[in-house]
């Protein structure tokens, strides 16, 4: 910029003794007024910001100002990711937002935040995927997909990851000025903790440098360099139960957000997508398929299936209405539950055993989370090529043209595909469990009484 | 009546975070807006109307500026290449010069024919009396070059941004800042060393 520096009368001190007065007292007060007097219209028709991503849990637990925001973002929600099974939803690859609420935010492709109420971040991932995030205030939990670098700047020293879950929690002390309310973020950061969940954390504040893996935590202060606490955060090491819940409770949340994102997807279908209730004309295909159906399946590597109540707390396998339909006594009724119950729990046991298997999480942890939370994170977690290979094997044994694996065979399977083997086969074992008490025949009955197979929730998935 | 010189000085921008809340339609936040900019806004204004301007029609036009800061703050790019300084003083500039269009002067005619200070070449001796030669030239400059100059002089606006303030090409901000400083150093010669 070209200054006035040689020209005397000219200068920027001559030019100061032009003074002026300030804004007068109240002026911002009367702004405040005209701009409340404005229709809401005239704003709304500007275009809006670039919104972030928000869950649709946390656009209808907002309200007043911040509701009329949540439609916007909801708008965008609507253009969800469509990518393949197990892809992370894609989110803005830049953004700043403050969580009103607690609230799921995408970070580009890679990263799921999962922000308290008060959150403050920004975030700006490049062309190739580095991502860069600054988290001024507030807590959240990351998890972060392979992929790139990936950073996370506090007030108190920077955060990077490959990919990981962990959490940043920066904690602060109001200033003068944000008691008065007259500025945003003049709060003083008094420490930083990173809790460090799965994989590993570099955590570089100044010249110093602290790296944390799983169940450790950094905690940085603004008075002494950071220091690393070993063991703290995960249940693999002896946790305490608390960490446990808290990575549960975090697991959960993300892996609902995924679900709700990957469900709004208007694009090309995952194969999780593919979940549909069956038309009329196909509907036993999901509980007692024909051969032909299964080889036709097979050609695309579909597999459909029933589902009955599953995850322990739940309703009765068969329903009193069911019940009273086929003639069941009150007795087999409570039998049959019974004995469900029984194959649910291990289906359950088996599910979360798969679970501690990939993510080497502590069973405690493990057993904190919802049935649909860990199937949601496993699928996440896996590859989609491992995906697509057990839809392929699992089509391919049901149709008969493959036989099935051996118990050590299937050992060395992916867990994806152990998975699904276990939802897939729900629906047989309830079956069997209530032919113990009635018979084939009205056992049969039962579960084809809904239309398409138990509780009438059928789900297929396919691709090759 | 407080008085800000307001010069050449480094200027606080808002933070980013209370940015993207009052985009986001947030009251408190777009208030930390107004308190961060009022004063640079008053500024330009009052000098561009000048020292004779009615302090209401100065407050309207400040208001006017803030109230058309929150309808198109949802356009502002922060990855763009206008601070958001600039970006607020360019709204405040415009609606200036829209409130002047009726008595605008050409922009050949670099000084306006207004009555000069009447202090006497002794008065002018001291600082008051030069603040005063000085508040009266720029007054008496046309309002394009004003509106430049002032950008240029007062709230550090480099030509590119004050292209874009005003709408015009570098080149006649260039034209208008040469001209306006050549004006003034004639206004202002009996105070040069």
């Amino acid at each position: 910029m070209t200054r006035d520096d040689d020209d005397d009368v000219l200068s920027p001190g001559k030019l100061a003794d032009y003074d002026v007065p300030r804004a007068p007292a109240g002026f911002a007060d009367r702004v405040m007024a005209a701009i409340g007097d404005q229709p809401a219209g005239e704003r709304a028709g500007v275009a809006a910001p670039a919104p972030a991503r928000r869950s649709r849990g946390a656009i209808a637990a907002l309200g007043g100002l911040a509701a009329v925001l949540a439609i916007a973002l909801g708008a965008s929600l609507l253009h969800g990711a469509g990518g393949s099974a197990g892809a992370m939803p894609a989110g803005e690859p830049h953004g700043a937002h403050v969580a009103a609420a607690r609230e799921s935010i995408a970070l580009g492709a890679r990263g799921i935040a999962v922000a308290e109420a008060g959150t403050q971040l920004r975030w700006d991932v490049d062309a190739a995927g580095a991502a860069r995030v600054e988290q001024s205030t507030g807590s959240a939990f990351y998890r972060v997909e392979r992929g790139g670098a990936f950073e996370v700047t506090t007030p108190l020293g920077v955060v990077t990851v490959t990919g990981t879950c962990f959490s940043v929690e920066v904690s602060m002390k109001p200033s003068k000025d944000s008691l008065r309310g007259a500025a945003i973020g003049a709060a003083l950061a008094t420490a930083v903790v990173v809790t460090v969940y799965e994989g590993g954390v570099s955590f570089a504040r100044g010249g110093d440098h602290v790296r944390a893996t799983a169940g450790d935590s950094v905690v940085s202060r603004a008075d002494e360099p950071p220091q690393l606490h070993a063991g703290g955060a995960s249940g693999s090491s002896g946790a305490p139960a608390i960490a446990a819940m808290e990575l549960a409770s975090a697991r959960a949340r993300v892996a609902e957000l995924e679900r709700q994102l990957s469900g709004s997807g208007s694009g090309a279908p995952a194969a999780r997508d593919l979940h549909h209730r069956p038309t009329d004309d196909d509907a036993s295909a999901y509980y007692a398929p024909t051969h032909d159906q299964l080889v036709d399946m097979a050609k695309d590597c579909v597999v459909a299936y029933d589902m009955p109540p599953f995850g322990g707390d739940h309703d009765d396998l068969v329903s009193a209405d069911a019940a009273s339909q086929a003639g069941l006594s009150d007795g087999d009724r409570d039998a049959i539950d019974s004995a469900y119950r029984a194959v649910d729990m291990r289906a359950l046991g088996q599910l979360r055993a798969l679970y501690v298997e990939l993510t080497g999480i502590d069973p405690d942890a493990a057993a904190a989370l919802s049935p649909n939370a860990i199937v949601d994170d496993i699928e996440a977690k896996s590859d989609a090529a491992d995906a697509a290979l057990a839809r392929k094997r699992i089509s391919a044994e049901r149709a008969g043209l493959a036989p099935p694996p051996s118990g050590s065979e299937l050992a060395t399977h992916a867990i994806v595909e152990r998975m699904l083997r276990i939802e897939a086969n729900l629906g047989n074992d309830a079956e069997a469990a209530a032919a113990g008490v009635v018979g084939a025949d009205r056992a049969r009955a039962l579960r084809a009484g809904a239309g398409t197979g138990w509780s009438g929730s059928a789900h297929s998935h396919g691709g090759c | 009546m407080t008085l800000a010189t307001l010069g050449p000085t480094p200027a606080r921008e808002l933070d980013d975070v209370a940015l993207a809340r009052a985009r986001r339609g947030d009251a408190a936040a777009f208030r930390a807006l107004v308190e961060t900019y009022q004063d640079r806004v008053f500024a330009l204004l009052w000098r561009f109307l000048g020292r004779r301007a009615q302090a209401a029609v100065v407050d309207d036009l400040a208001q006017a500026t803030f109230v058309g800061v929150w309808r198109a703050l949802p356009r502002f790019r922060d990855d763009g290449p206008a601070r958001l300084s600039t970006w607020v003083l360019a709204i405040a500039a415009r609606t200036a010069l829209k409130a002047r269009r009726d008595d605008r002067v050409g922009d050949d005619v670099v000084m306006e024919a207004l009555p000069a200070g009447g202090a006497s070449p002794a008065q002018r001796a001291d600082a008051r009396a030069f603040a005063d030669a000085l508040a009266g030239a720029v007054d008496r400059l046309a309002p394009a070059y004003r509106a430049a100059f002032v950008l240029h002089a007062y709230h550090e606006l480099d030509h590119a941004e004050i292209a874009r303030a005003l709408d015009v090409e570098v080149g006649t901000v260039k034209s208008r800042l040469a001209r306006a400083r050549e004006a003034l150093r004639a206004e202002l010669k009996e105070y040069a060393p």
